[in-house]
């Protein structure tokens, strides 16, 4: 398994530092960008990296790019040390970073151009991605909106068909229609054996295309789970409805530890979230008269509040 | 190999050519007056050593001004230095904070190439457009002078534009390191401004008051000095290798810290 592994991050920290009060000239608390963040992400699967503005992911990404000085941890992308190999490591790696900005004066095809210098281009590939964005590569990059922009650091991240694609936020800024030909390239990619990590805040697309997710919060990993089992296993929207004469009180419910929260739906029906085990739930509930009971998966976004919230 | 040199040289062709040749301009321009100059050259060489003129000029020290070899020497020199001190100040300084101000560099940092050749390539580009000041103004001078039937010292006049292109260098020098300490363009201009125009100050003050003449030694702008070649007539060897030497320690020092440090904008 180890020989599967692209990216490792083993108990990363990074602290940029302490806030200064000026006013009562001392210093406040220590503002984290990650806390022994530790997760592995193997060869041919879509990682996905989920987290609210400020909670980590950028950080992270920009330490394994080795542009931040970590305090403890170690990064190892493709079996090569982050820091000492990093010359190694960009040659095999296309990388979107969550602002993208490009050289103004230059075209799309003028940066393609620069960047197949660096990292040489598969022609068939860039062709295709030619054809499936719709950006215009003979304007200056800056004539183009931002969502075009985006397009053409799409390019040039994916056009030499990288072992290792580092995408943070790839899609913010694009149509629907350019985020699900996106979504496309990246699926044909991963088929073909490349990797990819994806930071988004974006729940349906993480749900869409991601093999496993990392969910982040104020820089430290809290769930590391593949996408199935964490709908399956972590929450489930559960609809009971009770008979008339039978229904439970709000002290019942309380007393069943895996139902995480309930509502009152109407007179004898209600909506139950509920966490890992129904099992515990389905013997609680043989000692009340249910006319009716739906079980569904809680989506992505559902379970990112919960953990949230 | 060089695609950073390669990729900014074709397009900062505009800025890079355009100042040389407006500079440049300024040669036929002396050549075209230069005979009206000549009558009222006396009267003119006693207004520029006021000591008014002399406290902004600094002592000209450019040999006769009845000449169109000094004369020559005193505009097309005291000009270029005072370019020279906006576009060592202006650009070296924000070849890398641009960069992050515009947010540039993280893209171009996931590129296989290491931090300081980056920088070294820009820097070479920068160095590569300031020869065209001595090579446009040795060819120009060199037309001109003819085209007047006018004698000129080229051995000097190039010792003198060599001067030019290493104060360039090791001013350039300076002014990048401050961009790579700071990695802000507000902060990068400002203390590379300070620095910059405290040299030409301590040269200018040296150079008027005997007792203070020490304080010179200190700005780079005493060395290679266009005036202290036309007066020596030699090549200031120990000169070029202080310049040399300061110009290769900032350039080091900024390729240095550039690599290492953290980029946390």
């Amino acid at each position: 398994m180890s020989s599967d592994v692209i990216l490792r991050v083993d108990n990363l920290t990074k602290i940029y530092g302490r806030e200064i009060d000026f006013r009562f000239k001392k210093f406040g608390r220590e503002v984290i960008g990650a806390q022994e963040v530790s997760f592995t992400v193997y060869k041919g699967e879509i990682f996905g990296f989920l987290g609210p503005n400020g909670a980590g992911k950028t950080t992270t990404m920009r330490a394994i790019l080795n542009y931040l000085h970590i305090q403890t941890g170690e990064i190892t992308v493709l079996g090569f040390d982050h820091k000492k190999d990093y010359i190694e490591i960009r040659k095999k790696i296309g990388y979107i970073p969550g602002e993208l900005a490009l050289y103004d004066n230059f075209t799309g095809a003028e940066l393609i151009k620069y960047f197949n210098k660096f990292r040489p281009h598969k022609e068939e590939f860039l062709k295709e991605l030619k054809d499936t964005f719709t950006v215009d590569l003979t304007q200056k990059v800056r004539t183009l909106s931002s969502g075009n922009k985006k397009q053409v650091g799409i390019i040039l991240a994916l056009a030499s068909k990288p072992a290792f694609l580092l995408l943070d936020e790839p899609t913010s800024g694009l149509d629907p229609l350019i985020t699900s030909r996106f979504h496309r390239i990246i699926k044909q990619l991963k088929s073909e054996g490349i990797t990819i990590f994806l930071s988004s805040h974006n729940l349906s697309e993480v749900q869409a295309v991601c093999d496993r997710v990392a969910i982040i919060k104020d820089g430290k990993i809290i769930l590391v789970e593949k996408i199935e089992d964490l709908k399956n296993k972590f929450l489930q929207n559960i609809k009971i409805v009770f008979s008339s004469n039978n229904s439970p009180n709000e002290k019942d419910f309380k007393s069943v530890q895996s139902i995480v929260s309930f509502e009152k739906s109407n007179n004898n029906a209600y909506r139950l979230k509920i966490k890992e085990n129904i099992d515990e739930l389905l013997s609680w509930l043989t000692g009340y008269d249910v006319e009716r009971i739906t079980i569904e998966d809680a989506s992505l976004e559902e379970i990112f509040l919960h953990y949230y919230e | 190999m060089v695609q950073v040199y390669l990729k900014n040289l074709l397009k900062n062709w505009k800025s890079g050519i355009f100042p040389p040749l407006l500079i440049v301009m300024m040669v036929p321009m002396i050549a075209a007056i230069w005979p009206e100059l000549h009558k009222a050259s006396e009267m003119f060489e006693e207004i520029l050593n006021s000591p008014a003129y002399t406290a902004f000029l600094g002592h000209l020290g450019m040999g006769d001004l009845s000449t169109w070899n000094g004369m020559f020497y005193m505009y097309c020199f005291i000009w270029l230095e005072m370019i020279m001190v906006f576009l060592v100040i202006f650009f070296p300084s924000r070849m890398i904070t641009t960069e992050v101000d515009k947010k540039t560099l993280d893209m171009m940092l996931s590129l296989p190439i290491p931090r300081w050749r980056f920088l070294l390539e820009k820097f070479l580009v920068y160095l590569t457009y300031n020869l065209l000041y001595p090579i446009i103004i040795l060819f120009i001078s060199y037309l001109s002078t003819n085209a007047m039937g006018e004698q000129m010292d080229y051995i000097i006049l190039t010792y003198s534009l060599i001067g030019i292109w290493m104060l360039f260098f090791a001013l350039g020098a300076v002014s990048l390191l401050c961009g790579a300490l700071f990695l802000e363009s507000r902060k990068a201009l400002g203390v590379s401004a300070f620095v910059i125009l405290a040299m030409y100050i301590i040269v200018r003050i040296g150079g008027m008051v005997e007792s203070l003449k020490v304080l010179k030694y200190f700005s780079i702008f005493n060395y290679m000095a266009a005036g202290n070649i036309l007066e020596s007539g030699a090549f200031p060897v120990v000169d070029f290798f202080v310049l040399l030497g300061v110009g290769i320690v900032a350039l080091v020092a900024s390729l240095w810290i550039f690599q290492k440090r953290e980029l946390t904008y």
